[in-house]
């Protein structure tokens, strides 16, 4: 096998640090936005992890700082050539001269600590960022069911979760004058996939969230506005459940044209029911039908002299009922023979018309009517919409000449 | 021309009588004899019972016809007041029919059919296509208190008189049916053309040893020299006469012969025949009553006869005369109607309305020898001016005529369906009909009408039947061929045939697979809106059973006779015959499910398997089980396609993936293919392998395949198994993708099955020059031919051996190459597969 094979192999499930430079990728516009406006410009990252976030800006040319209370992590990232120091973020913000930096950052920051730290962390920042500078806050974001009621508490150092209008005040409050809200990394990727369930109600909505906020400038000279950005669509907790509430309300619509439709069905069949118990065939053939019954009852039950006995003679009395019924309306002897009749032409008809009925056979349902019924259902439930168009032209052609009578 | 033969003749009572053997013998001769004419057989779907008996009957002329069945809505017989209004609708229906087939000709086989039946014969009520009608006789109208005494009888046959006289032109099949049809009906002699009529290839003197001639004497009792006379016994057969003269011959010629009247008899004639014999002083043994005889044993009286008569007085064409002389016997007949024109020797001619000219000629066959063979003599020239291929020849020989001289016009102007319909639909309307149509009957009869509407795109469609794939991929064997072929035949828009993808579900009608095709063509395609419409067949198109479905088919068993009878033809893909040649390894479900299944299948007109292996199988099993099927079953196969990325392959790569493949090529590794079931011999390959490990043999093995079913037992011992993960691996789900990383990881693929339909492996394997172990099964032979490595024998000890051997085979570069297989891409499966069903799919 080729090396070729093994690197790109490689490259598609090389673990999570590929993983995490693509999540970074919805913040390309505003890194963007920041170089046109301070080329090379300075950008610290608070609590950096591996340095991933770092290696993007240097990939970007920004002069990147990162700064992580953690010795072995600093390590880590240090032997992959990134500028990082031992500090608390606080602290090290604390170290930063007025208007030096373009970019702050605090990915998975602020869940890490308390909310007073957070607030002096956000006053800091803006007093570090220059003119159009940035600060991005990203956190869990509780809206998410799953999130806020579980999965935020598998890591025992977060505090609680923070709703996101709460953090987005924060850096307002601190002098921001433009903030944005992402909500983000969401699975369900739009809340009209259909069909939904309870679990994607529960836990479709954006898993994190990030506050942007954007320090502007008095000379009103800025080139680069956080607000002409387009915003991530994000899933609202909101719009799931009422896309869930829609679903099960179509749902229940169209069991009920269902079930109405069956009902119709159900009376039509009922209808068409009474129409055979009603006809002449149907009441002829009962002996029939119930002697046929009676067979089968005979066979299961065995060879009973007695009951044998006892059937010929009912036998003999139901032919004897036919017949009498038969040849007492002669258009059914008609039919009797013309079922009886298998030989000539000419014979037939002569005897069809005027030799007297010898024996009456009756056959109750022929292979061919049989045939011919389960055709014409089979045209019936092959219709398609030109079919029908030409049953309704039909229908109302012969309609209309009616009325004309 | 292209002409249209109604053959309804055939298909109703008629069919055991004079006229359904005219008819059949007569359209037989009209195909062999069509020249540069395209013949047209017209049926009616109103005799579903004889349908595919008169289909049959055709012979191996179908072969050069076309059959069309049209749809009428019955029962219409004319003696029942009842079926007024349906037979009127199915005339229309029958007549837009054969409008819509557009043909220059119609040829009506019998028009006087229809009064105890649901034979429907109109001329002219909806089309004004050129129609000539054959004229058999008119007997029931020259003999009206015989043969019609009821009112509803006459009523019934003047109505088809009165529909005969419309026709444009009358085949009479003799000059005397000629003359009838011009004095009793009035027809014009120019339009009226004797074709005459012929006898079978079955009646030819008989060489009867003296073996078969005493069987034949004991039979009928014949001691003596006898004359014969066949036939009916209706007063116009004469016989009564027949008895006199006999009577009144000489004693001497009387006690030295018998006089035999074979043919069927109703007991009441008998009767009053044998009161009529006794009174004549003659006895039983003088005179013979031999009931109804088969055609053998007819031939064989006729070769045996002294001498034969036929007394008639009317007959539409003296048929028996033409029997008894083809079989070398010397015959004398009436002087009346058809019988000169057959005898076709004066001094063979008596009047039959006198006994002493009948007991003349009589006396004189059985006493003069040169008399008698003077008339053995003529018989032979005679019976040369009679062929069924001759009176087609002078059929189409009038016809030629007729448009020669500008009679028959080919110029008709175009048929605007629209108009047709709404034509249709008026004169439906118009019809009176009774208190009550159901709107069942009315359905019916639109949906007859809107199978009339030629379609937009006007090639005829093949509809390849995905029921399963459209419910579910269940990514096997058989789903891959199906997604295969559907993705190179969904490509082929320049075929002749319109490739439609159908499916149904269990209590549902077949639909087309619009939203599915629209999916598989664009996978962002929005198919909500898409409703499914149920198929609309016509003759000509062709069904091809791609996907196995067993209760689907079972439900919709009807669904394909009712596809047969259209004029649809309907074929099977038949996998594999396993759950019937291995049914052990089955449960007893499945046996029983694929068994109705194939029986269902068998009754279809054909089956494409997927190895000549398979197509053997099933040929053996038809040919012992259906023999009568295995006649007209057309059985062909196809083989499968190897390369996977054109079989719309799945994709995807688990995530220890790279780790196991550099496994896999960094030894030697032997691969087996195929779900975890008995009959794949997984359990032998392990135990092999054991084997192999113990010896301290470093090789892997690599199964992959889903865990099937009876293989519980071993899945466990798989994974708990020391080597599991280092040098033996088991991928239950692999993805196309990742399947091909291992074809070209591994050093050998091992296949043990006892029992395959293909072996797709087999070809997937020689594709990456893979070197193959098979076990040496005939399928495996013809897939993998000599590229393989072949090893027998069930037990651990002999695939173990194998393997070592090939190893050491493999040392010195000497196993088969693979690479030597003969392998085809899917597009070419594909086409392969479609040709066998529609030879011209792509070349029109």
């Amino acid at each position: 096998m080729s090396d070729a094979f093994y690197k790109a192999f490689e490259d598609k499930y090389r673990g999570s640090r590929t993983l995490i430079k693509s999540l970074l990728q919805v913040y390309q516009p505003y890194l963007q936005g920041l170089r046109t406006l301070h080329p090379n410009g300075q950008a610290i990252d608070l609590v950096c992890g591996r340095g991933e976030w770092l290696e993007v800006l240097g990939e970007q040319g920004f002069d990147a700082r990162g700064v992580d209370a953690d010795r072995s992590i600093v390590e880590i990232c240090r032997q992959r050539g990134l500028n990082v120091h031992q500090l608390d973020p606080l602290e090290a913000l604390k170290g930063v001269s007025d208007a030096s930096q373009v970019l702050v950052t605090g990915f998975h920051l602020a869940e890490h600590i308390t909310f007073d730290h957070l607030k002096e962390i956000a006053k800091e920042a803006f007093r570090v960022l220059k003119p159009g500078g940035i600060f991005i806050l990203e956190t869990p974001n509780p809206e998410n069911m799953l999130v806020g009621s579980n999965s935020f508490y598998f890591d025992p150092r977060h505090s609680k979760p923070i709703p996101p209008l709460l953090l987005a005040f924060v850096p307002e409050y601190y002098g921001f004058e433009k903030i944005k809200l992402l909500r983000m990394q969401e699975q369900v990727k739009s809340s009209r996939a259909q069909p939904l369930s309870l679990h994607d109600v529960l836990s479709g909505a954006s898993p994190t969230y990030a506050v942007i906020a954007q320090k502007t400038s008095p000379s009103a000279q800025q080139t680069f506005d956080i607000d002409e950005i387009e915003p991530l669509r994000g899933v609202k907790l909101e719009a799931l459940s009422d896309t869930f509430d829609q679903q099960i309300e179509q749902q229940f619509a169209r069991l009920k044209a269902t079930a109405s439709e069956a009902l119709a069905l159900a009376k039509d069949a009922e209808d068409k029911l009474d129409f055979i118990h009603q006809s002449l065939s149907w009441k002829l053939a009962a002996p029939i039908r119930w002697l046929d019954h009676q067979q089968h009852l005979l066979k299961e039950l065995g060879p009973l002299e007695r009951v044998k006995a006892l059937v010929r003679k009912i036998i003999t009395s139901v032919v004897n009922r036919v017949y009498n019924f038969v040849s007492v309306r002669p258009a059914l002897n008609k039919i009797g023979l013309s079922l009886a009749q298998k030989s000539g032409l000419y014979d037939r008809l002569c005897a069809y018309l005027v030799k007297p009925p010898v024996e009456v056979e009756i056959v109750p349902l022929t292979p061919e009517i049989e045939a011919q019924a389960y055709k014409t259902y089979l045209r019936i439930e092959q219709m398609d919409s030109q079919a029908q168009a030409v049953y309704a032209e039909l229908k109302s052609a012969i309609e209309n000449r009616e009325g004309l009578r | 021309m292209k002409i249209v033969v109604d053959l309804q003749g055939i298909q109703n009572d008629s069919r055991f009588r004079g006229i359904g053997r005219y008819s059949i013998a007569f359209v037989k001769a009209l195909i062999r004899n069509r020249a540069g004419h395209e013949i047209v057989v017209l049926l009616s779907d109103l005799f579903p019972e004889s349908l595919n008996e008169a289909k049959v009957s055709l012979g191996p002329e179908a072969e050069h016809c076309t059959i069309h069945v049209w749809s009428g809505i019955g029962p219409t017989a004319f003696l029942d007041e009842k079926n007024k209004w349906r037979r009127e609708v199915s005339e229309l229906l029958r007549e837009a029919y054969i409008e819509s087939l557009r043909p220059d000709v119609l040829i009506v086989s019998s028009v006087v059919e229809g009064g105890a039946d649901n034979a429907i014969i109109s001329i002219g009520k909806f089309t004004k296509i050129f129609t000539a009608a054959i004229l058999y006789d008119l007997i029931p109208l020259i003999y009206k208190n015989e043969y019609l005494p009821h009112p509803n009888a006459l009523a019934w046959y003047e109505d088809r008189m009165q529909e005969l006289k419309k026709a444009d032109f009358w085949f009479a099949i003799s000059d005397s049916s000629r003359a009838e049809g011009m004095h009793y009906l009035g027809l014009n002699g120019d339009r009226v053309q004797n074709i005459s009529a012929a006898i079978g290839e079955e009646f030819a003197p008989q060489a009867l040893s003296s073996e078969d001639k005493a069987i034949i004497e004991t039979q009928f009792q014949i001691s003596k020299p006898f004359l014969m006379y066949s036939g009916a016994f209706d007063p116009r057969k004469n016989v009564e006469r027949l008895i006199e003269a006999y009577q009144s011959l000489p004693l001497e010629i009387k006690q030295s012969h018998q006089l035999v009247l074979a043919g069927g008899i109703k007991d009441w004639q008998k009767q009053a025949l044998e009161e009529k014999i006794a009174a004549s002083n003659l006895s039983a043994s003088d005179v013979i009553i031999t009931g109804r005889v088969t055609d053998q044993e007819l031939s064989s009286l006729y070769s045996l006869c002294k001498a034969y008569v036929l007394p008639t007085y009317h007959e539409g064409f003296g048929l028996t005369a033409l029997e008894a002389m083809a079989c070398g016997a010397p015959a004398i007949g009436s002087s009346a109607s058809s019988v000169p024109e057959v005898i076709g020797l004066e001094r063979a001619l008596f009047d039959p309305f006198s006994v002493e000219d009948m007991a003349e000629k009589i006396k004189l066959i059985l006493s003069d020898e040169s008399y008698r063979q003077e008339l053995i003599e003529h018989s032979r020239t005679q019976v040369k001016k009679f062929s069924w291929d001759q009176t087609a020849i002078r059929a189409i020989e009038a016809l030629d005529t007729l448009q020669n001289t500008g009679v028959i016009r080919s110029d008709q102007a175009e048929l605007i369906p629209a108009m047709q319909r709404s034509d249709l639909i008026k004169r439906i309307a118009e019809i009176s009909e009774p208190e009550t149509i159901s709107a069942d009957e009315l359905k019916s009869v639109a949906s007859i009408i809107a199978q009339l509407q030629p379609r937009d795109d006007p090639r005829p469609r093949l509809f390849v039947d995905i029921s399963e794939l459209h419910e579910r991929d269940s990514k096997s064997g058989i789903q891959r061929v199906v997604r295969s072929v559907i993705h190179h035949l969904m490509g082929w828009d320049k075929s002749s045939y319109r490739v439609e993808l159908v499916y149904t579900r269990e209590f549902d009608t077949y639909r087309l697979a619009t939203a599915f095709t629209e999916k598989l063509r664009d996978t962002s395609a929005d198919i909500s809106k898409v409703r499914d419409e149920p198929i609309s067949p016509k003759a000509g198109d062709v069904f091809l059973a791609l996907d196995y479905q067993d209760r689907i088919v079972m439900d919709h068993e009807n669904f394909y006779d009712y596809l047969r009878d259209l004029g649809v033809k309907v074929y099977f893909v038949v996998y594999d015959l396993l759950p019937i040649s291995l049914k052990s390894t089955f449960s007893p479900e499945v046996v029983e499910n694929y068994s109705n299944w194939l029986r269902i299948v068998t009754k279809q007109d054909g089956a494409v398997c997927i190895s000549r292996s398979v197509a053997e199988e099933l040929q053996g099993w038809l040919v012992e089980h259906h023999p009568n099927q295995a006649k007209s079953f057309k059985i062909d196969w196809f083989h499968l396609g190897a390369d996977i990325e054109s079989s719309m392959p799945t994709r995807g790569i688990p995530l220890n993936g790279a780790e196991a493949l550099s496994l896999i090529s960094s030894g030697t590794t032997f691969l087996a293919v195929g779900t975890m079931e008995p009959r794949k011999c997984h359990e032998q390959i392990l135990d092999a392998f054991d084997q192999l490990w113990t010896e301290g043999v470093e090789v892997n093995l690599v199964i992959v395949g889903r865990h099937g079913w009876l293989t519980e037992k071993l899945a466990t011992r798989m994974t708990v198994h020391a080597r599991y993960g280092s040098s033996l691996f088991w991928y239950e789900v692999a993805s196309d993708e990742f399947l091909e990383k291992i074809y070209e990881s591994s050093s050998c693929l091992i296949a043990a099955s006892v029992a395959e339909g293909f072996g797709l492996p087999l070809i997937e394997a020689a594709k990456y020059g893979l070197p193959i172990i098979a076990r040496d099964i005939p399928v495996f032979r013809e897939v993998a031919q000599a590229g393989a490595f072949y090893f027998q024998g069930e037990d651990a000890k002999s695939l173990a051996s194998a393997v070592k051997d090939w190893l050491v085979l493999n040392e010195q570069s000497l196993v088969p190459d693979s690479r030597s297989i003969q392998w085809q891409t899917w597009k070419k499966s594909a086409e392969q597969l479609v040709s066998r069903v529609i030879p011209e799919f792509l070349h029109h």
